[in-house]
Order: C-alpha cells, then structure tokens, then sequence
C-alpha cells in the first residue's frame, strides 16, 4: 500500500500537469471514440438500409449466376423456385424468403427515357421481412400488376408522380425486344444514392412476362438473429448440396457497403494515429519535465538502495494510475457526448446518400475498451522508455540535482 | 571492513582530463567514526562516492566484505547500499511528499520489513532523534535542522554498518550544524555504525576516531586525534 500511496501522492505533486495528462489521454480516447462510434452507427444504418431495402440478409442463386459465368442468363437461373422457398422457410433461423428477378431496361415516359434496374418481386413473400422499404410517396411495397415503384432519384429525372404512366422496354431472355406499360404506385427511397438513381420494383409476375420465363434470378432471406448469418448461411447450403447452389451474404453482394467500410476504417485509423501522435508528444514532453524534476530524487532512491527495477515499478505505478484515471474519464465523457449528440437529433447530406442521413453516434463498450488499451499500451510504453533513460544517469550525476 | 585500494579517478575528457585521485589506499575499520578533510574540490566526496558504491573508480578497487564492490552486479551494489549503507547528505535530500516519519521509514520498506517493525523501529528513532512531535510534518514545514535530523534518523534506521555524511552541517548555522555533528556522534557510539564523514571544518576533529586529509590528490596525513 506504501507504494500505491506514494505513486498517488506523487501525482498530486504537480497537480497542473497531472491534469493537462490526463486532458490529453482523455481527449484523445473522446475523439477517438466518438469517430469511431459516429462512423459504426453510420455504418448500421446503411447496412439496415442495404438489408432492408435492397438485399434481405442473404440470397441464394446458382453458382454461377454469382460467379456471372454464363452465355446465356436463362441457364442460371432458379426454376423450381417455389419448392425451394418452401424447404428455406422451413430452416430454423429463417424468418422469410421471397423471389426476385432483375434485369436492364429502358423506362420511357411521353417526355424522355433512361435505363432502370428492374427488381421483380413477391409482394405477399416480400411483406413477410420485418422492415419494408422507406416509402416518400404512395403505399408500401405491396406492388399490384402493372404497377412499378421507383426510387426517388431515378422519379426526378424522370419527372414521375404517383399515377403517371411509364412504358418498360426490355430484352427477354431469349434476347427479343418486349414491352410493358406501368403506373407509378409508389416512389421509395433506401438512402443509397447509387440504388435510388436506378431501381425500380415491380411484381414478379410482370417480371417474368417481360423476361418472358417463369424462373427467378435469386431468392431473397430474412433471418432473426443476424449474429447467427453463417449458421443459418450454412444450414441453407446444407438443404441444397446436390444443387450448384451458393448462398451470400448481404456484406459479400454489397460491394459499395464494402468501399464505404474500407474508407471510414481507414479514416479512423488515420484518426487514432494523428491523436496517439500528438498525445505521445504531449506525453513525452511532460513526462520528460517531471523526470527531469526528479532526477535528485531518482538519485536519492538509489543511493538508499533502491533498486532500478523497482524503480522503474515505481514510476509505472504512477503512469498506470494516470492512464487509468484518465481512461476512465475519457470513457465517462464519450458516454455523455454521444448522449447530447442522440438527443440533438441532427441530420447530414453524405456522399452517396439519397435522402439526409441523420448523425447519430454509437456508444460502443468494445470500442473504447479497444482503444482505451491501446492508449494504455501506447503511453505506458513511450513512458517506459523515457523511465529508462533516466534511471540509467549515474547516481553521482543524479544527486547533483535538487531534491 | 571497507579498503580502498590503489584508488585513481579524474573528472573531464580527453585533454580536459583532471585528475582526483591519484593512488589513493586507506583501510575503514568498523565501529569508528572517520572523518575525512581536504579543501573545496580535494577529492572528499569522490572518495565518498566512490567508497559508497556510487560512483566506480578508473582503477583500483573498493574492498567490501573481501570482494571488490565494483566486481559486483548493478542490484547486488543496490543491495549492499540497502543493506550496510546510509547516508546522510549536504541537502538533506528528503522525498518532498512524504512526511518526516515516511522518510525515515522508507529504507525499511525497501527492505521489506513488515509493517509493524518498520513502525516499531520508526517510532523508535523518531523519539531517539526527539522528532516524534514533528512525524507528520512534511520537510518543507521542518527546519533545517530539523529535517538533518529526518535525514539522519533515515540513515540509522536500518543499523547499517557504514553512513556516509556529506558535509552533512553545511547548509546550517553554526549552532545546529554543532548541534548535528554532536548528534551523529552520540548515535554512532550507540548504534556502533562506522561514519564516514566528508567535511572541511576542522571542528570535526575533536569528536572524531581517525581523521585522514586529503592533499594533492592523495591522503597526506593519517590522524588518530
């Protein structure tokens, strides 16, 4: 206890310094912290955004439908879809499965054109996922025949309004020219700019006519326990192994998913090493003043025998408890930060977004416990080092200093 | 036994290179109290340093317990200043935040005594030295002489064979500094330690056992008072 006493007190010595230490480890753990708790809360957004309004949790299609090694797109396809839906249904972990069909084509009004990315879905399946489709205007996704729903940004440049007429050209399978006419039942929007500039959804059945087939290109999946993905991903594969079968996950389909999550891990890693840098200059820099403070007292403590290991305990002792404290209030703080920022309600424009994306940060234990240790880690260790140095001056030299 | 043997030190590098010691062999025998004299910048000190394990001589040797001090390991010198070593310094040189009765317990607990003989013995010097009433007191709230009492009762605490004293009364008055050196006496004739005490004021030589002068680098003269 006698150490743990005098490490305390040691710290309260110079209390203006212990001070600007712990500002600087604390603020630098809120920083890094809150980055990183804005961007994993961003992060879950776009990946409810993905799941719900694009992709469910997984999709099963033949393997080379995904590996798109193919002639002729017919010959991937999934014919006997519907007794496979049924089987998948059935599997424990699976909360629903519905078809889709996308293919290219032209969507003109009496104004102009442009290309779409046609999705043909279930709507009875389609409304057994937990969480639909954002809806701007109109109903849900429950698109009856020759109804079509379009994302907001392709409805602008369209000039599309709810009960507005669009004509659908498109390539059967067989690769001849169809047509189809469509009313506009409903403008969505999922929030990714990339999806809502193309997509469109209209029934499966019209799907089909316009493919002029009665297979579908996947089967979309909902589960009820996301931490349990590959368990369920596996039973599925299982269910069909004499099929060339291959089921993904919404992260494996989702490739701008992946480029945004590459960008923002690489933001806050260039985050947390400018912050460790400046904290390990700061570190350094008052650590080095109070040692040099020190050095008759490094002096005294070893002419009474104390040893330089236990010395070097001592001085670590101190460090410990300095990160410890200001661990811990850096941790506190992040905590009543995110709070304020929730409560504040906030919404941004973001690169790649269709719709304001609201600024909400995550508070996420494992987080800071991550980079609280390595804050610990890393200023212990630059700590250390200078620790070192100084108990290596030669005592003669050292007691030539004050006490 | 401590002996210094065939003892050269110097200071600088290279041509600046000054010369301390130059041969220096002397023998400290136990339970006496041994003053060292010689003028400002005679070499008293470096003997010191170098007799305490402080600092290693450029040749000779230092004879402790029939092995050379400086043949021995960084912790095992530790240990021996743990051990059999006190000191007594110039200025003071008490842990500013500990409080007289810390400092003076603070070589016990490197020893790792348990807590109750660390306060049995602490207590103990405390009232030897007449401190106790100042034992929560932190050095800059004593005086100087009080706090050369702090530092003495630290040296003794332990019963160590050898303290070494640094000029230990010349940041005090007159007075004190008698009042000191009259002190460091009576404990060393009661604790039976040998004390080897670096000073330029000859004062010392009435109450020491053995004075040695230091002059030109080497011991010149080898008094039993």
């Amino acid at each position: 206890m006698f150490i743990h006493s005098i490490a305390l007190r040691n710290l309260f010595k110079n209390k203006y310094r212990t001070f600007v230490s712990i500002l600087m480890i604390s603020g630098a753990l809120v920083g890094v912290t809150l980055f990183r708790g804005y961007v994993l809360r961003t992060l879950d957004v776009i990946q409810t955004t993905i799941v719900n309004g694009q992709f469910g949790h997984l999709q099963l299609g033949t393997s080379e439908y995904w590996s798109q090694d193919y002639k002729n797109k017919k010959d991937v396809l999934l014919g006997d879809h519907k007794f496979m839906i049924e089987k998948i249904a059935s599997i424990p972990g699976v909360t629903a499965a519905s078809p889709r069909m996308k293919f290219y084509g032209l969507l003109s009004t009496e104004q102009m054109s442009d290309s779409a990315m046609l999705i043909g879905i279930d709507p009875a399946k389609e409304k057994t996922f937990s969480v639909g489709l954002n809806m701007i205007e109109g109903k849900d996704v429950n698109v009856e025949d020759k109804k079509i729903l379009v994302g907001t940004s392709l409805a602008k440049r369209l000039k599309l309004k709810l009960g507005d007429s669009v004509t659908l050209v498109a390539s059967t399978l067989d690769q001849v020219v169809n047509a189809m006419d469509f009313q506009i039942s409903g403008i969505f929007a999922t929030g990714a700019e990339e999806f809502d500039s193309v997509a469109a959804f209209i029934n499966i059945i019209d799907a089909q006519k316009v493919m002029n087939s009665t297979a579908v290109d996947v089967v979309k999946i909902s589960v009820s326990d996301v931490s349990k993905l590959e368990e369920v991903k596996s039973r599925i594969e299982n269910k069909f192994i004499d099929k060339k079968i291959e089921v993904r996950t919404w992260y494996q389909i989702s490739s701008l998913f992946r480029k945004v999550e590459s960008f923002y891990n690489t933001q806050t890693g260039l985050m947390f090493s400018i912050l460790v840098f400046i904290v390990l200059l700061g570190i350094s820099n008052t650590v080095s003043m109070s040692l040099n403070e020190r050095i008759g007292e490094i002096g005294t403590l070893r002419a009474l025998g104390q040893s330089r290991l236990s010395l070097f305990n001592q001085f670590m002792l101190e460090s410990f408890y300095l990160c410890f404290a200001a661990l811990s209030i850096g941790a506190v703080i992040s905590f009543f930060v995110t709070k304020i920022v929730n409560m504040a309600n906030l919404t941004a424009e973001i690169p790649g977004a269709s719709i304001p994306m609201p600024i909400e940060i995550g508070f996420y234990p494992q987080v800071v416990a991550g980079f609280g240790v390595a804050l610990f880690f890393i200023v212990n260790f630059f700590t250390a080092i200078l620790v070192i140095k100084f108990i290596r001056i030669k005592i003669v030299e050292s007691l030539r200093h004050n006490i | 036994m401590l002996e210094l043997k065939n003892v050269y030190k110097s200071y600088g590098e290279g041509g600046q290179q000054q010369s301390v010691l130059e041969d220096v062999s002397v023998v400290f025998d136990d339970n006496q109290f041994i003053a060292l004299l010689g003028k400002s910048g005679s070499g008293k000190s470096t003997i010191l340093n170098i007799l305490s394990g402080l600092d290693c001589p450029d040749k000779g040797s230092v004879i402790f317990s029939g092995k050379s001090l400086y043949d021995r390991l960084d912790s095992e010198l530790s240990q021996i200043r743990r051990i059999y070593f006190g000191f007594i310094f110039q200025s003071f040189n008490l842990l500013s935040n500990l409080t007289a009765y810390e400092n003076i317990e603070y070589p016990l607990y490197l020893l790792k005594l348990s807590s109750t003989e660390r306060r049995r013995r602490t207590l103990d010097i405390l009232d030897h030295l007449q401190l106790t009433q100042f034992q929560h007191k932190l050095p800059g709230q004593l005086s100087g002489g009080q706090r050369q009492r702090v530092a003495i009762g630290r040296a003794l605490v332990k019963s160590p064979k050898y303290i070494f004293a640094d000029e230990p009364t010349a940041n005090l008055d007159e007075k004190t500094g008698h009042e000191i050196i009259e002190l460091i006496k009576e404990m060393q004739k009661y604790y039976g330690t040998t004390i080897i005490y670096v000073t330029h004021d000859s004062e010392i030589t009435e109450v020491a056992d053995k004075c040695l002068f230091l002059t030109n680098r080497k011991i010149e003269k080898y008094v039993h008072p």
